[in-house]
């Protein structure tokens, strides 16, 4: 019994779910004043940045209540409250609101200028596209009402397709609150609802079928999905139910991404993706959201990538939908597949099974100095080593000369592992008994790019089926979840060059088209925001290359661009629309993974 | 440049990188350190504690003895042994601050308890910690210190101030309790 107990307790599999909580905790006790080791001048810098920053704040928050108090003398001056279901706000004490709007939902603020009154073109500070309804102070009774244009904005990106109270001064100085609605094109609201209809089913038609497996829940369960993808499933992981079906969608290649609208960004910061997931679990028609144990993920790699992790879908559905409802003739077609990715704080810990190389340890302290006519270093080697004294006395000049007038060398009989205490450390300081990684030695020079190769070479080819069972294992990246879902790959996408906004013109309604910017030399994927016949790409790299892939529907037909592109600051125009259908849009996306 | 000795064998433990970055309190050292054993030694933890945050504190408090006393650590390549009875002793010390295990006057049956193998085919090593962890905690500690640690009842004697008869009586009945429970739950779950 005792040592099937323990054979089952070995095949068990530990709970990850709080190592990082837990390390935070022990960082916590282990530095107790700050999470990280500080240097003596480093505190000090700080407390003079904690000094600076406490008057700033203080300048800050007084300049800011000196303000509210001058805004609050001339709103009461120019502005009554009428509504009594305006929103409380201590910033804005006299919103006006226009018939059938009080419900609207506050998303944000903004401050609009106003040269004139009737102005068709104004920016707010924020630069949104919106159709402005508002009243003046000087005319109560009149109620003007205008629309106006703004480019989108640069900080905000993505726009709430709700009304929003902008707060607003004339030219006279007077302030004004108003309410932005998004601009809607009424006119051709049906024209272009069938246009997304015809669009939505087009994309319909491309989406990935899934993959069922039926397991029996009181077993253990390894599924492999077609590309790859493998499932570990403990028994009795979505108990009571006995049977349950597995579907399972994977999304590797360029091909799979582009045609299921599927992209890469966490927030507004770009992803590299390592592959996606959809993973769904039904006991006859009821949907199961979670296991009650972890399932292992393993996904495969061509290319191992230490950074990637886990990312999961974190968008609020409810909250999108409702917004929609309010607003049925906002863009539908760039919501289709709103995942947000949002790092689920699980990387990969892969240990790689580095081979170790013997080099002549040059980095040891000296075992004595003496300081006479010349400061004269004296350092020890094994007996055993390989290289003369003199072959070690050079190397060591080469790397020290520049510190001692004279170097000694001194063999060691004996132990070779013996500790020296003189440099204070434990370390084994004997020449060339120590052993390190291949990229430590190269690192550091301690072995020349010839001599390692050679000795990769030797290592291979003494133990070249070990090397290759590291290497497969080593090709699938590991996970574990509990929530089912979308599941992501990915990494954040680091670059050094300026990040810039990309717009596209499509030269028509851009809400209408589906546009993509697709990343040749990453898979990277994202979504623009539309603004009038521009799409935004915001925070991209200058000067990467990338690919515009747009879709749209003309004369009941889709027609579709893809067409490469350096990214720049200089508006993009003059995308070339060709006919197409599903089966030649799924090819020409595919020609991205060759 | 220097040369390769035609057949290396490692003379250091392979965590020496590891432990003399710790030695120097190099954070990151320990953080790898930390995780490196955490799969290993928290699934010890939790069988001393009742649920995974009393596991993270057994381990916390077993790391930071380490942290601490690393620099006595002597290179004889046992470093995951040498944590693992830190750890031990670290979940025997919660134990003790937790439950008394008292000396009482028993039965000691030296006889085996027989249980049919067919029973763990079909239970998980979680739904067993899970009726281990229904035991009473001082059977539960000495089976687990028995079964799983593989202390000897002298061991378990000196660990936990108890007689070797006394470490024997509670293996003797976490087994016949298990047996029990796993009887019971197999059932229940047909």
């Amino acid at each position: 019994m005792d040592k099937k107990l323990k054979q089952l307790e070995n095949q068990s599999l530990p709970d990850l779910s709080k190592m990082d909580q837990h390390w935070d905790d022990l960082k916590r006790s282990l530095y107790p004043e700050a999470s990280l080791p500080k240097s003596k001048a480093n505190n000090k810098i700080f407390r003079w940045i904690a000094v600076a920053s406490m008057v700033g704040i203080v300048l800050f928050v007084s300049y800011k209540l000196f303000l509210a108090n001058n805004d609050k003398i001339i709103s009461t001056n120019n502005w009554e409250r009428k509504s009594a279901t305006s929103p409380k706000t201590d910033t804005l004490p006299s919103i006006k609101f226009l018939p059938g709007k009080e419900n609207s939902t506050i998303i944000s603020k903004d401050t609009i200028t106003l040269r004139t009154q009737n102005e068709q073109k104004a920016k707010t500070t924020g630069g949104k596209e919106v159709e402005l309804k508002w009243m003046t102070a000087d005319d109560p009774d009149k109620k003007s009402r205008d629309t106006l244009k703004f480019e989108p904005s640069k900080e905000k990106t993505n726009y709430p397709p709700v009304p929003v109270i902008l707060k607003g001064q004339t030219t006279e100085g007077k302030k004004i609150e108003v309410i932005a609605i998004p601009m809607n094109d009424t006119t051709n609201k049906k024209q272009d609802a069938d246009k997304k209809k015809a669009l939505q089913d087009f994309f319909a038609d491309l989406e990935k079928e899934s993959q069922s497996f039926v397991i029996n829940n009181e077993r253990d369960t390894m599924i492999k999905g077609n590309e790859g993808t493998e499932l570990y499933i403990n028994a009795n992981s979505f108990y009571p139910n006995k049977n349950v079906t597995i579907r399972l969608q994977e999304f590797y290649s360029y091909q799979d991404i582009i045609t299921n609208k599927l992209t890469t960004t966490s927030g507004e910061k770009l992803l590299i993706s390592g592959g996606m997931l959809n993973i769904m679990a039904f006991s006859g028609n009821k949907e199961l959201v979670s296991a009650q144990k972890e399932i292992l993920i393993k996904m495969p790699t061509d290319k191992l990538d230490d950074s990637m992790q886990l990312f999961l879908d974190q968008t609020n559905y409810s909250q999108l939908s409702s917004s929609i409802i309010e607003n049925p003739g906002y863009d539908t077609v760039g919501f289709a597949n709103p995942i947000n990715w949002v790092p689920a704080g699980q990387s990969q810990n892969i240990q790689r099974t580095l081979p170790l190389i013997q080099v002549l340890n040059l980095l040891d302290d000296h075992h004595s100095v003496a300081y006479d006519r010349y400061t004269t270093a004296s350092y020890l080697i094994a007996n055993n080593c390989p290289l003369s004294n003199q072959q070690v006395k050079v190397e060591l000049e080469k790397r020290y000369g520049r510190y001692y007038g004279r170097i000694k060398v001194r063999r060691i009989w004996g132990n070779r592992k013996r500790v020296f205490l003189s440099s204070n450390t434990e370390w084994p300081i004997v020449g060339d008994s120590l052993f390190v990684p291949f990229e430590t030695a190269l690192k550091y020079k301690l072995i020349s790019r010839k001599d390692s190769l050679k000795y990769v070479r030797d290592l291979k080819s003494e133990d070249s089926l070990y090397y290759a069972r590291v290497s497969k294992m080593e090709k699938k990246y590991n996970f574990r979840i509990t929530n089912l879902g979308w599941i992501n790959c990915d990494r954040f996408y680091n670059d050094y060059r300026p990040k810039i906004e990309f717009i596209v013109n499509l030269g028509d309604t851009a809400s209408n088209y589906y546009t993509l910017l697709v990343f040749e030399k990453m898979k990277s994927l994202m979504n623009g925001y539309v603004s009038g016949n521009k799409v935004i790409f915001s925070n991209v790299p200058e000067g990467e290359s990338a690919k515009i892939i747009s879709v749209s529907i003309k004369d009941g037909k889709p027609i579709a661009a893809m067409q490469p592109v350096q990214l720049s600051r200089k508006t993009f125009e003059g995308l070339k629309f060709e006919e197409t259908t599903t089966s030649e849009f799924k090819q020409k996306a595919g020609e991205m993974d060759k | 440049m220097s040369q390769v000795l035609p057949k290396p064998t490692p003379l250091t433990d392979p965590h020496d990188i590891l432990i003399q970055g710790c030695k120097e309190n190099d954070l990151h050292s320990q953080e790898q350190l930390y995780r490196q054993f955490y799969p290993e030694m928290i699934k010890i933890c939790q069988r001393y504690a009742g649920d995974i945050d009393g596991a993270g504190i057994i381990f916390n408090n077993a790391m930071m003895r380490v942290f601490k006393s690393i620099k006595k650590y002597q290179h004889d390549g046992k470093l995951g042994a040498w944590i693992k009875a830190i750890v031990i002793n670290c979940a025997l010390d919660h134990i003790k601050t937790t439950a008394k295990i008292k000396e009482a006057s028993i039965t000691i049956i030296t006889e085996e308890i027989p249980v049919d193998d067919y029973i763990f085919e079909k239970i998980s090593a979680k739904e067993i910690q899970f009726a281990i962890k229904e035991l009473p905690k001082a059977t539960a500690t000495v089976f687990n210190l028995f079964v799983y640690e593989g202390f000897t009842h002298k061991q378990i004697g000196e660990a936990l101030e108890i007689s070797e008869g006394t470490s024997k009586w509670h293996v003797n009945e976490g087994r016949r309790l298990l047996k029990t429970k796993l009887n019971h739950f197999l059932k229940t779950k047909a």
